[in-house]
C-alpha cells in the first residue's frame, strides 16, 4: 500500500468516508455517523501513504499529527455537512460533509507540521478549558450551563444568524489581521481602535460629501480610510524610529486623542448632520458609493453577506503572501524574530518597524468599512467601538496566521451573536464575553506551556539519536 | 514583547541634590506665574481651593493607577491590566459595600478585586511567562465582560440598580483641619498676587478631605520608602533591573514579582474603590474611563519615580479639575501660562545657543499667545484629551531623559542566566 500515488490514496480515503456515512446514516442520527465516518477514513489515511514532510521521522510527528488531522477533519466535516444541510436533504449533506471531511483529513495528514499540530492541540485543550470554565461561573451563578450552551448553538447555526456572524466576522478579521501584522514584527499595534475610527469618520466624511460615478466612488472612500488609518499609526511608528517612544503607550494615547478628534468633528457645527433622534453623524454617501452585499438566500436567509467580506478575503491572502512569499515579508519576520540579527544581515530594523506599522495602520483603516459600506452609510454616535481591541484578542486566539485568524474570528461571531438568545431567558449574555476573554488567556497560557514542552521532548529527542549515534560509532 | 531599539540615552545623570533643588525650583516658579496668569485673565479658579480640592480628586485614581504600575515595573512586569483591575476595584467595592453597608468593607473587598486581576498577571506572566502585554490586554477584556455579567446577576433588582449601575453606596468619612478655612478663608478671596494663590492651596489641601484621599496621598511616600529605602525595596527593584543577578544573589526573583504584582493590582483596585465610593457615590459601567493606561503614563512622566509620579497625576488632575470647575474658560487662560512657559524655554535655549530651537518654542508661543486673544473659550474635547497630548509630546520630547527599569517587559524563567 505504501507505495500507492497520492490521488489513488486520496480517493480510497474519500470513498472509505463516504460509505461508511452513508451505511451508518441508516442506523445512527446523521452527524454521529459522520463523525465515524471521517474518522475511519482518518485512519485510512494514516495507514495509506508517506507524508509529505520532512520532519515525518520524529515520535512525536508521527503520534500527533494522525491525531490533530483526524479530529480537524471531523470538525470540518460537520460544519460542511451542517451548512449543506440548509439547502440540500439531509442524505446527500451529510455524505457531502464526509467526503469534504475525508478529503481534507487526507491532506492535513499529509502537510501538517508538528509545530502547527501543536498549536492547534494547544488551542483546543484551551477551548475546552474556557468552556469549562465558563459552565463552572454559569454553575456557581445557579444557570444550567448544558442548556445555555445548548441555547447559543441551536440560535447560532440558523440561517439568518450564520450571515450576521459573517458579517461580524468580516470586520473581525480586517482588524485582526491589522493587529498580527504588527505581531509579527513584535510591533504592538493597540492603536487600531483609534485608528479605524477616525479613518471611518473620515472617509464616511469624504463619501457623503461628493457624488462620483460607482466604482470611483467607493475607491476614493476605501482610499482616505487606507490613508488616514495608515497616517495615524504611522504618528505611532515615527515616534518610535526617531525618539525611542514604546508604541504600546503611544497607541494608547493616540487612541484616546483619535476619541477626542471624533468628537470634535462628529457635532452639527462641523461635520455631521442631524439622523434620527438623539443621532448625529455625517451625511448619508449616496447610493452610487454603496458596497451591495451578496444575497444569501440559497441557504434560507433573509440578510445579505457584506460585499466587502471578499476585500477581508483578498487581505487574509495578501497578509499571507506578504509574509511568506516577498522579501519584505521575510524580513518582517526575521526582525520579530530576532532584531538584532536581522541588523546583522542588512535589515534595516528603522525602516521595517515604521513600514509596517503603516501598513498596520492601512489594514486598519479598512476595518469600518464593511459596516460602512454595506450597512450603515454613514458614520455615526453609534458606529461600533472597540473593535481594535477584539483584534488584538482574535490576533491571539488565531496565532497570526491567517487561517486561524479567519477561524478566530468566526467563533468570536459565533459566541457574540449566538448569546444574544440568551437574554430573553433571563441569562446574562456577557457570560460570552467571559468565556471569550477565558479562551484569550488559556490560549496564550497554554500554548505558552505546549511550546515549552515541544522543545524539551524534541531535545530528548536529538540527544537519545546522539547518543545512539556515539554507540554506534565508539 | 515591544520591539527594542537604540536611541541615544546619556549614560550620567545628573546628580540627585542638583536634581531636587531643580524640581522645586520648577515647581515654585510654575506656582507664581499660574498666580500671575490669574491676576492677568481674572480667573479666580485657577489656583481656587476648590479646584485644588477638585484636582485632588481627580488625581487620585490616576495617581493609584500609576503607583501600581511603578510596583509592577519596578519588579520587571509591565501592567497593561490596571485598567482592568481598576474595574475588579470598583465592582467588588460597591458590591461589599452595598451588600454590608459598611464603606471599609467595600475598601478591603475592592482591594481583594484588585490583588485578584493581579493574581491572575502574576500567574500568566511570571509562572508561565507569557507576554505582559498580551495577558494585560486579556485581563482588560475580562474585566469588564466578567463585571457586566455580575452586574446583571446582583444589582438589576436592586433598588437604584441597574444592568450597568450599582445602588448608592455609603460613603466614606471626610477629616479636615477645622480652623484652617475660617482662618485663611478670608485671604484667599482678597486675590492678592501669590499670597492669596497659596492659601487656597493650603485651604485645598487640609479642608474636607475624604479619608481615602488621605490614605491615597500617604501610599506615596510609603512607596518611596518601601521600594528605596528597605532591603525589601532593594531586591524587588533588582528583580526588575537584572534578574539573573538579583538571582544569582539568592533573591527570590519570582516571589519578589508575585509580590510586586499583587500589591500593583491592590493598588489599582483601591483607585476603582475611590472612583465608586469617593468621586461617586454608586458602582456605574465605564467608570474607570481609561484612568489606568492614564496612570500608566503618569509613571512614565515621573520617570518611575513616586515623586514625579505624583507629579504627573497632579498635573492630569489639574486639567481635569479645571474643565469640569472652570467649563472651558479657565483652561482657556492656560494658554497664556504655556505660552509664557514656551517664552522662557526660547530664553533658555538661546543662551545656550540653539537658536533654532529657541527660535521655534517662540514662535509656538506667538500662536498660543494670537489663540488666547482671538477666542474666548477652548473645544472641551481637546481640553478632556489634553493629557493624553501632554504624554505623547513628553514622551517623544524626553524619552532619551526617561530611564524605565532595564528588565522591565522580558518574560524570565528561573536558571536561564547561567
Amino acid at each position: 500500500m505504501i507505495t500507492s500515488t497520492p490521488a489513488v490514496a486520496a480517493a480510497v480515503t474519500g470513498v472509505v468516508g463516504v460509505a461508511v456515512t452513508a451505511l451508518l446514516d441508516l442506523g445512527l442520527i446523521a452527524p454521529v455517523a459522520l463523525a465515524i465516518g471521517v474518522a475511519v477514513a482518518a485512519a485510512c489515511a494514516a495507514l495509506l501513504g508517506p507524508r509529505g514532510s520532512g520532519e515525518a521521522a520524529s515520535p512525536l510527528h508521527r503520534r500527533l499529527v494522525p491525531l490533530v488531522a483526524g479530529a480537524l477533519a471531523i470538525l470540518l466535516g460537520l460544519l460542511t455537512a451542517v451548512i449543506a444541510d440548509l439547502w440540500l436533504i439531509e442524505p446527500v449533506a451529510y455524505p457531502l460533509g464526509a467526503l469534504v471531511g475525508s478529503l481534507l483529513g487526507f491532506w492535513l495528514h499529509r502537510r501538517l507540521g508538528t509545530l502547527l499540530s501543536l498549536a492547534i492541540s494547544a488551542v483546543a485543550i484551551a477551548g475546552v478549558l474556557a468552556f469549562a470554565l465558563t459552565a463552572l461561573v454559569l454553575l456557581v451563578t445557579g444557570v444550567d450551563p448544558v442548556y445555555t450552551f445548548g441555547r447559543m448553538l441551536s440560535y447560532g447555526s440558523q440561517p439568518d444568524s450564520i450571515v450576521t456572524i459573517i458579517n461580524t466576522a468580516t470586520t473581525y478579521y480586517l482588524s485582526a489581521v491589522a493587529v498580527a501584522i504588527g505581531f509579527k514584527m513584535k510591533l504592538f499595534n493597540i492603536g487600531v481602535d483609534g485608528q479605524y475610527r477616525l479613518a471611518a469618520l473620515l472617509a464616511a466624511a469624504v463619501g457623503g460629501a461628493w457624488v462620483l460615478p460607482p466604482g470611483l466612488h467607493q475607491f476614493v472612500i476605501i482610499l482616505v480610510a487606507v490613508a488616514v488609518g495608515g497616517f495615524w499609526a504611522g504618528i505611532a511608528g515615527y515616534l518610535k524610529v526617531t525618539r525611542g517612544v514604546s508604541e504600546v503607550i503611544s497607541t494608547i494615547m493616540l487612541n484616546s486623542i483619535a476619541t477626542g478628534i471624533t468628537a470634535y468633528l462628529l457635532s452639527t457645527d462641523r461635520l455631521a448632520i442631524e439622523i434620527g433622534t438623539n443621532n448625529v453623524g455625517t451625511p448619508p454617501i449616496p447610493e452610487s458609493g454603496w458596497i451591495p452585499g451578496i444575497p444569501a438566500g440559497f441557504m434560507g436567509a433573509d440578510r445579505e453577506i457584506f460585499g466587502l467580506s471578499l476585500l477581508a478575503v483578498a487581505v487574509g491572502v495578501g497578509y499571507w503572501l506578504l509574509l511568506n512569499r516577498t522579501r519584505f515579508g521575510f524580513d518582517l519576520r526575521a526582525t520579530g524574530q530576532s532584531a538584532t540579527a536581522a541588523q546583522a544581515s542588512g535589515v534595516d530594523v528603522k525602516k521595517m518597524v515604521l513600514i509596517s506599522m503603516v501598513i498596520s495602520g492601512m489594514v486598519a483603516g479598512l476595518v469600518g468599512m464593511p459596516q460602512l459600506l454595506g450597512d450603515s452609510h454613514y458614520y455615526a454616535l453609534d458606529f461600533p467601538t472597540g473593535l481594535g481591541f477584539t483584534g488584538i484578542a482574535i490576533a491571539l486566539l488565531g496565532r497570526n496566521h491567517p487561517v486561524g485568524i479567519a477561524l478566530a474570528a468566526l467563533f468570536w461571531g459565533f459566541l457574540n451573536h449566538s448569546a444574544q438568545i440568551l437574554d430573553i431567558d433571563g441569562i446574562p449574555k456577557e457570560i460570552a464575553v467571559v468565556t471569550q476573554a477565558t479562551i484569550v488567556l488559556t490560549v496564550v497560557v497554554v500554548y505558552e506551556i505546549v511550546h515549552r514542552w515541544g522543545r524539551r521532548y524534541e531535545q530528548q529527542q536529538v540527544g537519545k539519536e546522539l547518543g545512539r549515534v556515539k554507540v554506534a560509532t565508539s | 514583547m515591544s520591539q527594542t531599539l537604540e536611541v541615544a540615552t546619556p549614560q550620567v545623570a545628573p546628580p540627585r541634590a542638583r536634581n531636587r533643588w531643580r524640581i522645586l525650583s520648577i515647581v515654585f516658579a510654575a506656582f507664581v506665574a499660574l498666580s500671575a496668569v490669574r491676576m492677568f485673565t481674572g480667573q479666580p479658579v485657577l489656583t481656587g481651593s476648590g479646584t485644588i480640592q477638585a484636582t485632588l480628586a481627580f488625581a487620585v485614581p490616576i495617581g493609584l493607577a500609576g503607583l501600581g504600575g511603578l510596583w509592577a515595573e519596578r519588579a520587571g512586569v509591565v501592567n497593561i491590566g490596571l485598567e482592568g483591575m481598576m474595574v475588579f476595584g470598583t465592582w467588588f467595592g460597591a458590591f461589599a459595600a452595598y451588600t454590608t453597608g459598611n464603606p471599609w468593607a467595600g475598601l478591603v473587598a475592592g482591594v481583594l478585586g484588585g490583588v485578584f486581576g493581579g493574581l491572575i498577571h502574576a500567574v500568566a506572566t511570571v509562572t508561565f511567562g507569557v507576554d505582559h502585554i498580551v495577558s494585560g490586554v486579556a485581563i482588560n477584556i475580562l474585566a469588564v465582560g466578567a463585571m457586566r455579567y455580575l452586574s446583571i446577576l446582583y444589582f438589576q433588582d436592586a433598588p437604584g440598580g441597574g444592568a450597568s449601575q450599582s445602588p448608592p453606596l455609603p460613603g466614606f468619612p471626610r477629616v479636615g483641619l477645622p480652623f484652617v478655612d475660617s482662618l485663611l478663608g478670608p485671604v484667599e478671596e482678597r486675590q492678592w498676587f501669590l499670597v492669596s494663590d497659596l492659601a487656597g492651596l493650603v485651604i485645598g489641601l487640609t479642608t474636607d478631605m475624604s479619608v481615602v484621599t488621605l490614605l491615597a496621598i500617604l501610599l506615596v511616600p510609603a512607596s518611596y520608602w518601601l521600594l528605596w529605602r528597605t532591603p525589601f525595596g532593594l531586591r524587588l527593584r533588582s528583580c526588575g533591573e537584572n534578574p539573573d543577578a538579583a538571582e544569582s544573589l539568592g533573591v527570590r526573583v519570582n516571589g519578589y514579582k508575585y509580590v510586586a504584582v499583587l500589591v500593583s493590582g491592590g493598588l489599582a483596585g483601591l483607585g476603582g474603590v475611590f472612583l465608586a465610593m469617593v468621586a461617586s457615590s454608586i458602582y456605574q459601567e465605564g467608570q474607570t474611563g481609561g484612568r489606568g493606561y492614564i496612570g500608566l503614563a503618569a509613571m512614565i512622566f515621573g520617570n518611575w519615580r513616586p515623586g514625579g509620579l505624583a507629579m504627573g497625576a497632579g498635573l492630569f488632575g489639574y486639567t481635569d479639575a479645571l474643565q469640569v470647575r472652570g467649563s472651558g474658560g479657565a483652561v482657556h487662560a492656560l494658554l497664556v501660562l504655556i505660552a509664557l512657559a514656551l517664552v522662557a524655554v526660547a530664553v533658555w535655549q538661546w543662551l545656550r545657543g540653539r537658536r533654532i530651537v529657541a527660535g521655534v518654542s517662540l514662535g509656538f508661543a506667538v500662536v498660543l499667545g494670537a489663540w488666547y486673544l482671538l477666542t474666548d473659550t477652548l473645544p472641551r474635547e481637546l481640553v478632556t484629551y489634553s493629557p493624553h497630548i501632554a504624554t505623547l509630546l513628553v514622551m517623544a520630547l524626553a524619552t532619551q531623559r526617561l530611564r524605565p527599569p532595564a528588565a522591565a517587559g522580558r518574560p524570565w524563567r528561573r536558571g536561564g542566566g547561567s
